[in-house]
Formats: C-alpha cells, sequence, structure tokens
C-alpha cells in the first residue's frame, strides 16, 4: 500500500514541476501629474465597465492616540458629498449611474472604488477629483456618521461572538507603535474631534501627492489620461509634511498572556506572533508557514488538531500583511468539552514539529502549488485587478508586482520555513489570549 | 409616584423627541463648508460630465449537452485565466428530515472523507497538492483548479461523487463538531434570527422550518446519511457548469471520461406544502440579553416563483425601496436617523414559497423607532407613486449591475441554469435589458401593492426584551409580543406558583419587606421628589399624599416641573374634586365613576387595602425578571381593569409594575421598575424608579423623602 501512494506522489510530483502556470500578463502604463498624483491604467475590454480606484496613504497608524477611528470615520465622511455635489448625492450619483461603489480603511491605507458602465469613466474621475479637491465636511454629515460608524462597530465587533479578537490582539501585541489599535477605533475619540481636527486630517492626507488613482477596463487609454489630467491636474500638490510613523514597537522580550471574557459560549485560543512587514523578505516565507499550518484539509492544523485530535472546532492560522512589522494569528474555538489549554498544547505541538523538522519536498511543492493558485486566482476582475496594482505600487513601489510576485515565494526554501519557524514563533515573541464565556 | 408621571410622560416625551428630530434635522447651524475656503479653479466644475454612448451589452454564449445518463452540462469558455470551475448541482426537492434534521447536511459533509480506494487523508493531499478545491455539499459538488492539473483533478473528483463511503467514526466526529456549533448559537444575533424566521414563518413541522437540536443530532444514524447519498446523488438531476479555459471539445470528452459510468436511477419526488401568510401583523422576539444591536427582520412568505411575470417589476420596486444605497430604508434609516449601518430590502423568488424581507441592525434604544420608518417606507411606496427621477435611477443600476456581472464568466452559465431548471423563455435574459427599460411608475405602484404588505407581516427581532419588548407591542395588531428562545422555540416564562402561596401571602410579605402595616399606618403625609431624564432632558417631579384623618378626606397632588420650578402638570385630589392640568391640553376635572377609579388607584399604599377597595388579586406564576425569581400577581380593579405586579421572591419587594391605558395617541403599556430599596423612617422607598412608555422612557432619581411633616391643606387647593 505505501508503494502505491508513494509511487503516485512521485508522479503527481513529476506533473506539477512539468509546467508552470501559463498566466496571461497583465499590462498596464504609469504616470505621475506634476501635482504628484500617481496614475495607473489597465486595459481591458471583454466587459463594458470600468473601476475607479483611489488610494490614500493614510490609515488607522496615521492616528493620534487620542483620536483613534479618525481615518475610518474620515471614510465616512467623505461619501458626504463636496461643493458641487449635495449631501447624499455621492452614492445616488454612482448608483444611479448604473455603478456600485465601497470603501474601506486599514492600518495602512484608505480606498476608494467606484465599478461604472465603461461610458461613465468621466463621471467617476469628476466624482473622485471633487472628493480629493474640496470635498464637504460639514456639522451635519459629522453627526450623522458618528452614529452610523458606533452601529457600524457593534454590528461587526460588539454583537458578533469573537468579534473583538483583533482589537484584543493587537491592543496586547503592540505597546507604544499604532498597530496598538485597530482601524474601527474607539467612539469616545470621534465624538471628542473638532471641526478643525477634520479639517487638518483632510488637507494632510486628502492630497495628490498622497494618492494613487486606478483605472481598470473597457477604457481608451489617451482620452482616460486626457480626462485624469482635465479633472486632478488642478488640485494642488500640498506642500505640508504627511507624517508617516516612525515608531518601532521594541522586541517583545516576554510571552504576554491574558483572559478576554466575551458573551460566547465555546472558549477559545488566539495566538500571535511578532513578525516582519509585508515587503521583507521573510514575510514570505512566514506566510508559506502559516499555509502549512492551516490551508487545506490536508495541513498541520486541520488535519492533525481539528480533525484526528478533534480539539477544534475551527482552527486557522494568517500571516495579516501589514506595511509596518505585524502579527501572524492562530484562532482556534475549542470542539465541546476541551479546554482552551488543551488546544493551545495540541497547537504548540504541531509550531515545535516544524522548528525541529525540515518539511518534506513533497509537502513544501504542495506549498508552492498553492501560491500560484491562489496568485493566478486573485485577478480575475476588474475592481481585484485595479486594488492589487494601487498595493503593489504603494507598499512595494512596483506595480508590475502583479505579473511576478510569485516569484518571490517561489525563492523561499524549505530551510527558510524552519528558519522562520524558530526565528518568530518563540514564546517570548507572542501573545496568548484565551476567550471565555462570560457567566450568563 | 405613578399615573402622573406616566401620563404627563408620555405627552412630554413626544414632545421632547419632536425636538431632538428636530434639532438634527436643522443641522446645528446650517448646511455650508463652515470652515473651508472655496476653492478657485480653472475648470467650470460645477459641470458634470455627461456620459458617453451606453456601450453595447453582450452576453456570452453557454453551450448545453446532455449525457446520456441524464446529467445536463452547460459550458462557458472564458480564457482570460487558466483555471477551470466545476459545479455539479442536484434538483431536489426540498423534504422534511422530522427528528434527524441535519441528517441531509452530514451526508453532504461525509461526502470525501473516503472512497472505495481512497482514505481521507489521500483525498485531501492530493486535492491539497495541486492547489485545488472541492467542495462536497447535500446539494452537489464544487470544485476548481489550475486547467494544468485538470486531467489529475477529474480523477478525484469523480471519485469523490461516485465512490464515497461513509465511515461511523467520521460521522461521529461530525456529530461533535455539530453540537459544538448548535452550542455556539445561543451568542449569535444571526443564526438566533435564522431559528426564529423558520419557527415563526413556516412552523418546525415544514420543510423550510426545522430547526436542529442536539436531540436531533444524537438521532442521525450511518444508515441515514448514506441512504440519502445512494438515493438523491443521481446524474439525471444533475446540472453541471463547466466555466473557464477549456473549450466546449474538451469538456465533452473530459465529462465522458470521469462522468459517463455514473448510473441514473429515480429520484423520489416531495410536495412542499405551501404555507399561510399571516393574517394580521404580529410581533416575535427572541431575547439575546445584553444585545449591543437589535436584528429586525419584516417579512412573509410569498408565491412568487422564478419566472413569474412580474419578477422584474417587483426587482425594481424593492430596489427602490430597499435595494442599495440610494434606496429609501438606507436613506431614511442611516442617513437621515443614523439608526443602522445599513437597511436593505428584498423580494426572492422561489421554486416553493419566496419571501418579502426588509432588514437592519440597529442600535437597541431605536429599535421600535426603526421599525415605524421601516412601515412608514412600505406603506409610501403603497400610497404614493414613485418619481420618474427615482425610476429611472433604479433602472439604471439594475442595467450596470447586469452588465457588471457579466464580468464574472459564471455569470452566463447560471443564466443557463435557470432558464434550464426553472423553463424560463429561451431569450429570458436577452431581453432582460429592453424589459427593464419598459417598466413604469405605475408598474411600481402596481408591484407595491400587490407584494408590500404593512398589515400582514411578521416582525422579527432578536434583542434585549427588557429594553425592546414594551416598545415593539404597539405594532401588534392584537397588542402582543409572541417571546422565542434562541431555538425558536416559545420562551417558557412561567413558572407554577408553590403550594402555601396566594396572593394574600405575598401582598402581606411586601407589606411587611417594606416596614410593616404599623409603621405605613402612622405616616401621615409623605412628599417625595423626584429627579428624572427623558431623552437627556432633565424633569423633576413631586408627589404629595396626606392620609385621611377622622376629620378630613384622603388627599394627594402629583407635578412635573421643568427646569426645577416651571409646572408643566399637575394632578390634584382635594378630597372631593380631582383635576388634571397641562400647559399643553388645559385643565379637565374627572367625575362619577372615573373620580373613583382614579382615587382608588392612587392611594398611598393600596396592596394593604386591596380588600377595602374592591380589587382582587391573583398569583399569576414565578417569572424571570433580570436574573431573578418573580411573583406575577394578576390585579383587576372594581371595573375589571387589569395590571400586574411583580414581586421579588427572595426580598418580598415589588419590582415591577405594568397596566395598559388609552392617551390620545392609542392604547399604551407602561412599564415601572422600582429599585435602589432604601429606608427613610421606618418604611423602605424605592429610590430608582424607571417609567417605559414604548416611545419613551424616563430614568427616575428619588432625592428626597419627607413624612409626617404636617403638611399644608393648601398644597391641595384646587385654583
Amino acid at each position: 500500500m505505501f508503494k502505491n501512494v508513494a509511487l503516485s506522489s512521485v508522479a503527481l510530483l513529476a506533473l506539477a514541476n512539468a509546467t508552470t502556470a501559463q498566466m496571461n500578463k497583465i499590462t498596464f502604463t504609469e504616470f505621475d501629474l506634476p501635482n504628484g498624483l500617481h496614475v495607473i491604467l489597465h486595459e481591458d475590454h471583454k466587459t463594458p465597465i470600468v473601476t475607479v480606484s483611489v488610494l490614500y496613504h493614510v490609515g488607522s497608524k496615521n492616528e493620534d492616540p487620542k483620536r483613534t477611528g479618525f481615518a475610518h470615520f474620515f471614510e465616512h465622511l467623505m461619501f458626504e458629498g463636496s461643493e458641487n455635489m449635495g449631501r447624499g448625492e455621492y452614492m445616488k450619483l454612482v448608483e444611479s449611474n448604473g455603478g456600485n461603489l465601497n470603501a474601506n480603511t486599514s492600518f495602512d491605507r484608505t480606498y476608494y472604488y467606484e465599478v461604472m458602465p465603461s461610458n461613465q469613466l468621466e463621471l467617476a474621475l469628476w466624482m473622485e477629483s471633487e472628493r480629493m479637491l474640496h470635498a464637504k465636511i460639514d456639522e451635519k454629515g459629522i453627526e450623522t456618521q458618528r452614529g452610523v460608524v458606533k452601529e457600524e462597530k457593534k454590528l461587526r465587533l460588539d454583537n458578533q461572538p469573537y468579534g473583538s479578537i483583533l482589537q484584543e490582539m493587537y491592543g496586547h501585541a503592540y505597546k507604544v507603535h499604532p498597530y496598538n489599535w485597530v482601524p474601527i477605533g474607539s467612539a469616545q475619540y470621534i465624538d471628542a474631534a473638532t471641526m478643525e481636527e477634520f479639517l487638518d486630517f483632510y488637507k494632510t492626507y486628502y492630497v495628490p501627492n498622497n494618492a494613487t488613482l486606478t483605472i481598470a477596463g473597457d477604457i481608451d487609454q489617451k482620452q482616460a489620461k486626457e480626462w485624469v489630467t482635465k479633472y486632478f491636474a488642478e488640485i494642488p500638490k500640498s506642500l505640508r509634511l504627511i507624517p508617516r510613523p516612525k515608531v518601532v514597537e521594541p522586541e517583545q522580550k516576554a510571552e504576554v498572556r491574558d483572559t478576554v471574557w466575551d458573551n460566547i459560549q465555546l472558549p477559545a485560543v488566539v495566538m500571535g506572533y511578532h513578525i516582519p512587514g509585508q515587503a521583507d523578505p521573510d514575510f514570505y516565507a512566514v506566510s508559506m508557514l502559516n499555509q502549512l499550518l492551516s490551508q487545506g484539509e490536508s495541513s498541520r492544523l486541520q488535519k492533525e488538531v481539528k480533525d484526528r485530535q478533534q480539539k477544534s472546532l475551527f482552527v486557522g492560522s494568517f500571516a495579516i500583511p501589514t506595511e509596518d512589522p505585524g502579527i501572524a494569528m492562530m484562532f482556534g474555538i475549542t470542539n465541546m468539552d476541551v479546554s482552551p489549554a488543551d488546544l493551545e498544547t495540541a497547537i504548540d505541538a504541531e509550531i515545535d514539529k516544524v522548528k525541529k523538522d525540515l518539511i518534506s519536498e513533497e509537502e513544501f511543492q504542495k506549498l508552492k502549488n498553492q501560491v500560484e493558485n491562489d496568485f493566478i486566482g486573485s485577478n480575475s476582475t476588474m475592481e481585484g485587478i485595479a486594488e492589487s496594482l494601487a498595493n503593489y505600487e504603494v507598499y512595494y513601489g512596483d506595480a508590475n508586482l502583479i505579473n511576478t510576485e510569485l516569484d518571490r515565494y517561489l525563492k523561499v526554501t524549505r530551510e527558510d520555513i524552519k528558519r522562520v519557524a524558530n526565528k518568530y514563533f518563540t514564546k517570548q515573541n507572542r501573545v496568548v489570549l484565551y476567550y471565555l464565556p462570560k457567566e450568563q | 409616584m405613578k399615573t402622573i408621571i406616566q401620563k404627563s410622560i408620555y405627552t412630554a416625551a413626544a414632545l421632547l423627541l419632536t425636538g431632538a428630530v428636530f434639532a438634527q434635522n436643522s443641522g446645528i447651524v446650517n448646511d455650508k463648508n463652515t470652515k473651508t475656503n472655496k476653492t478657485t479653479t480653472k475648470l467650470d466644475r460645477s459641470k458634470r460630465p455627461v456620459a458617453g454612448p451606453a456601450p453595447e451589452v453582450k452576453l456570452g454564449k453557454a453551450e448545453k449537452f446532455v449525457m446520456p445518463n441524464g446529467l445536463t452540462v452547460f459550458v462557458v469558455e472564458n480564457h482570460k485565466i487558466p483555471k477551470v470551475s466545476i459545479n455539479m448541482s442536484l434538483d431536489i426537492d426540498p423534504f422534511k428530515e422530522g427528528d434527524k434534521v441535519g441528517y441531509v447536511d452530514m451526508a453532504g459533509q461525509l461526502i470525501g472523507t473516503a472512497t472505495k480506494t481512497m482514505t481521507k487523508d489521500q483525498i485531501n493531499e492530493k486535492v491539497d497538492f495541486i492547489g485545488a478545491e472541492i467542495s462536497p455539499s447535500s446539494g452537489g459538488l464544487y470544485g476548481s483548479c489550475l486547467k494544468k492539473h485538470l486531467d489529475t483533478y477529474m480523477q478525484i473528483y469523480s471519485d469523490v461523487l461516485l465512490n464515497s463511503v461513509f465511515k461511523q467514526d467520521e460521522l461521529d466526529k461530525i456529530k461533535k463538531q455539530t453540537k459544538s456549533g448548535l452550542a455556539t448559537q445561543k451568542s449569535s444575533p444571526d443564526a438566533m434570527m435564522g431559528n426564529l424566521s423558520k419557527a415563526v414563518i413556516y412552523g418546525k413541522d415544514h420543510a423550510y422550518g426545522e430547526v436542529q437540536t442536539e436531540a436531533n443530532v444524537d438521532n442521525i444514524t450511518l444508515e441515514d446519511c448514506k441512504g440519502y447519498y445512494d438515493q438523491y446523488f443521481k446524474p439525471n438531476v444533475g446540472y453541471v457548469t463547466i466555466v473557464g479555459d477549456i473549450t466546449v471539445a474538451e469538456a465533452k470528452a473530459m465529462m465522458d471520461k470521469y462522468l459517463a459510468g455514473w448510473n441514473k436511477g429515480e429520484v423520489k419526488k416531495h410536495e412542499v406544502p405551501p404555507v399561510a401568510s399571516p393574517k394580521a401583523t404580529k410581533v416575535s422576539l427572541a431575547n439575546k440579553g445584553g444585545a449591543a444591536q437589535s436584528t429586525i427582520r419584516i417579512t412573509y412568505p410569498l408565491d412568487f416563483k422564478p419566472g413569474n411575470p412580474d419578477e422584474l417589476k417587483v426587482a425594481v420596486m424593492s430596489k427602490i425601496l430597499g435595494g442599495d444605497a440610494t434606496a429609501r430604508l438606507f436613506r431614511n434609516l442611516r442617513e437621515t436617523y443614523n439608526f443602522t449601518y445599513g437597511a436593505y430590502s428584498r423580494v426572492s423568488t422561489d421554486e416553493n414559497i419566496g419571501n418579502f424581507m426588509a432588514f437592519a441592525d440597529v442600535r437597541t434604544m431605536a429599535t421600535d423607532s426603526a421599525v415605524g420608518e421601516f412601515f412608514k417606507e412600505m406603506n409610501k411606496i403603497i400610497d404614493e407613486k414613485v418619481s420618474v427621477e427615482e425610476l429611472e435611477s433604479a433602472k439604471k443600476n439594475m442595467a450596470g449591475e447586469f452588465s457588471i456581472a457579466l464580468e464574472r464568466p459564471s455569470t452566463i452559465a447560471k443564466f443557463a441554469n435557470n432558464i434550464e431548471k426553472y423553463k424560463l423563455p429561451e431569450d429570458y435574459y436577452q431581453t432582460y435589458l429592453k424589459r427593464l427599460s419598459e417598466v413604469t411608475v405605475e408598474d411600481v405602484q402596481a408591484m407595491a401593492k400587490k407584494y408590500v404588505r404593512p398589515e400582514q407581516a411578521y416582525i422579527l427581532v432578536v434583542g434585549d426584551k427588557e429594553k425592546v419588548l414594551n416598545g415593539l407591542k404597539k405594532f401588534s395588531a392584537d397588542g402582543k409580543v409572541d417571546l422565542y428562545d434562541y431555538l425558536g422555540d416559545p420562551e417558557v416564562l412561567t413558572k407554577p406558583i408553590p403550594a402555601g402561596i396566594t396572593a394574600q401571602t405575598i401582598l402581606d410579605n411586601y407589606i411587611k419587606a417594606i416596614g410593616g402595616k404599623e409603621n405605613l399606618i402612622a405616616i401621615k403625609d409623605e412628599k417625595i421628589s423626584m429627579e428624572g431624564s427623558v431623552q437627556g432632558q432633565k424633569l423633576n417631579f413631586v408627589t404629595y399624599h396626606k392620609a385621611a384623618t377622622k376629620k378630613a378626606p384622603y388627599k394627594f397632588k402629583e407635578e412635573m416641573l421643568f427646569n426645577g420650578a416651571m409646572v408643566v402638570q399637575s394632578t390634584t385630589y382635594d378630597g372631593k374634586r380631582l383635576v388634571e392640568t397641562s400647559m399643553q391640553t388645559g385643565s379637565k376635572e374627572y367625575t362619577g365613576a372615573e373620580l373613583t377609579e382614579k382615587v382608588d388607584e392612587n392611594q398611598m399604599y393600596p396592596e394593604m387595602r386591596y380588600k377595602e377597595l374592591g380589587f382582587t388579586a391573583n398569583a399569576v406564576g414565578i417569572d424571570n425578571l433580570n436574573g431573578k425569581d418573580v411573583y406575577k400577581l394578576e390585579v383587576l380593579d372594581k371595573k375589571g381593569n387589569k395590571s400586574l405586579k411583580y414581586f421579588d421572591v427572595a426580598t418580598g419587594l415589588k419590582v415591577r409594575s405594568e397596566e395598559t391605558k388609552t392617551s390620545p395617541q392609542g392604547s399604551v403599556t407602561i412599564i415601572t421598575d422600582f429599585g435602589d430599596y432604601k429606608e427613610v423612617g421606618k418604611v423602605k422607598y424605592p429610590h430608582s424608579i424607571n417609567i417605559d412608555f414604548g416611545q419613551a422612557a424616563i430614568a427616575g432619581k428619588v432625592t428626597k423623602v419627607e413624612q409626617n411633616a404636617k403638611m399644608d391643606d393648601a398644597v391641595f387647593t384646587i385654583k
């Protein structure tokens, strides 16, 4: 029997190595306006639609610790209109012209996008330029969005079992770096913020030299460039210094442990290990290490902890990509009658194995195949392509990583995976939180 | 300290509420950019770009072929990325699982845990090795992989589909996981809403309404699961869509190679019985104590099958009502009132039972206001024609959605599948944009009249019962709110009264607990001052009581003051006449039976003298209130007006009273909670008094109690 398995795996290996994926290259052009706005265009005529996005390089890590939640709150305010758009018109103009829109805020950036029928490109550019030039910030919009954002926080965090795990993890893992708080922040600070602070934030960060405009879809590049120039070139470049946090989180010297009492039924274990930022070569190795642990039913944690030992109802492990050094997080919900300590021991045992033994060639090949599959699948829509191009440009300074980032993963060796496990997944470098049911 | 506070606050609170809303609408100052300087630009930016000519929307093509074993296959070629997805779904009628709810789902989970030739680990390793995905379920098998691995992948796919073997130890694992999952439902508002809506809309005895329990899980056997897989996984009820980097010829050859050996067989048909629509609107509440928000659904079943001639017109109507961020519900509940992060509505088709649903997660204290706004919008879209602008905007949005969806090749596959499955006209999607453009404002109103039913809806709420229950009563046609637990079972609230306990012993015990009859009778006069706040507005309340003496009758007065001085409302009884004075509505004198009724219910300690007042009390049972056991007493006055009183089993103290009164705004249930009992002299007084009127609530703190201070009769003078 074993012979057959061994044989079939060799055959699989040969097959997988035979060809690298025939990926269609994503072509794009880039240019800068004199005011510093960076523009990326991707032309594709398969479907008559276009995605227009603007990435502002400002996230919760740019916030004052006494004003957490500011960047995300601002994202909400930025739909309130402009000098030439009334209150509520932003969403309406997009939707009533056949498009959809949204925005999101992370630790590191704020991202806005519209997907429109391609004949509405000029409208979308006008709207984004209005937002960049003279968005409307008034008391009424502020008041309304204060209430809305509070409900968003309740919906996402307070009223969901385990909803606070990111908040708790980052709160415990960072002492001085602004990743100490999550983008949703604290309502009390938004309540306290004054009009002057909002305007100051807008003038500091919502400027062309802090923004990347990406257009992807059914466009004529020459025409698109003309319209971009028409609407964005006259937006003045900001002469203010754009503050970027320089603070470095000091190395953690001892394990951090705590208990969170939550409105839940089953205990959970959350572990976070400090890891490098997303552009660091080690990040790719750590990312593959997390894949080894929990991606797919044959991964170590799924197979051993969840299936064989039945210690957990759910288990997952993720390297969370951030611009500054970040966190690889493991999260497990205990199965019935399993204690969190039990689950923790089982997860630790799997990590110890990776530290001790080099992974097999076959398992390593599996990781590479998974990376390839995910990478190829990630750019199937204009919306996805626009966001990838913008992220690669801003975080790595190279939009072309949309075609080549796979190489960075493929450079990782088996030894690297063992090395990063030993380097980062240590007790002194981690935070362990037990989530326990509150007394009802 | 009851009647006046309750009655006058009710009107005052209504006034204050409007005030708050008005202040908000007026936007503090005004709408302009208060601080930004107008930007000067060369371009005339007030000119909005005009759209270019509408691009032609081309529908891709799906090729269809039927295999000899009856399996229907659709292929959509798309070579943008080198991946292929294969989605096999089975057309099986929903049916009841009885006391084994969940076994069908478990059968789905067992598929792919082993085959005749592969162990679970081998299957998982092979799939993961090529970075592929395989997701079995009771309704089919979905998967995707890179084109270069397709042949390897199809070996696994077909083996899992045709040769799965079910093992007891795997079922045991799934059962354990399922039980753990069930335990987590108690803290998930979404899971609770799922159970509540099944129970209320369909009933738990219906194929759409069954709710899984731990006991169900124990009943499930391996044979049940095997039986499902053997009987229902047949090619003749299967539809496969293959999408991606593959040609039709390749797909045909592939299907022939891997699935031609799948044998057809007869699949049992099931009738899904229709469910009745609610005759009148009713409210059902599942309690989630301490919930940060209330999860609201307004819903009812509809006979609305895919392909119904009204389908597209209804979709336009629903888009305007609650389809997106431009729609009325979002603009109203989020952008005007900020009750919620988002409010939406949908009308869904279904082969058996469709439904209407409007929904939002809202701030707990705004629960009833939000429900009110939902109904306002539902009525408005029935009563008034939508504007042409709104209609055109909705149509443009839907046309855009349609072409954006076409970016994904799976959309074309889904269209082809729908045409086949629901027997739609061949050109159903080809004509979509044309039919959409023809919808009129009259159509929208006709659809609203036909499908929007505010008078016959279920209002489902998952939230903090203590805070939301009372405010929801007014939406229910019969004034009642049905309570459910997290599994959607009616909440059993009342335990029986133990032997030896009667209404009289409970009342006696209460009198004893607050100081005893002797001490209560010794109080000749009493003045209680209370500070309260309604919607952040401070109010003061004062009550005066003077006991009857041999020479003079009983007297009382209650006052509500603004800013501690201005009397906005008062009720005075000088021993003969009882007059109510309000700054808003003027004076009213009570006479005859009404007078007697009011005097009786405003006695100093009525619980001491129910007999002489002609009241009857009946001990109904033991309820749970804020985690404590309480005796529930039903009290009837001489006229038969019913009220409820609750006494703490442990301390004997009165903790709540509940009565229904008529007001200019209709019938109102008033709930008064008493707490923080503290001794003054020899008698215990509640120092925390919270009164909930549904629309508003007042949180009161007693600031001063004065006894036997030789109260001046002039206090009771009626001017």
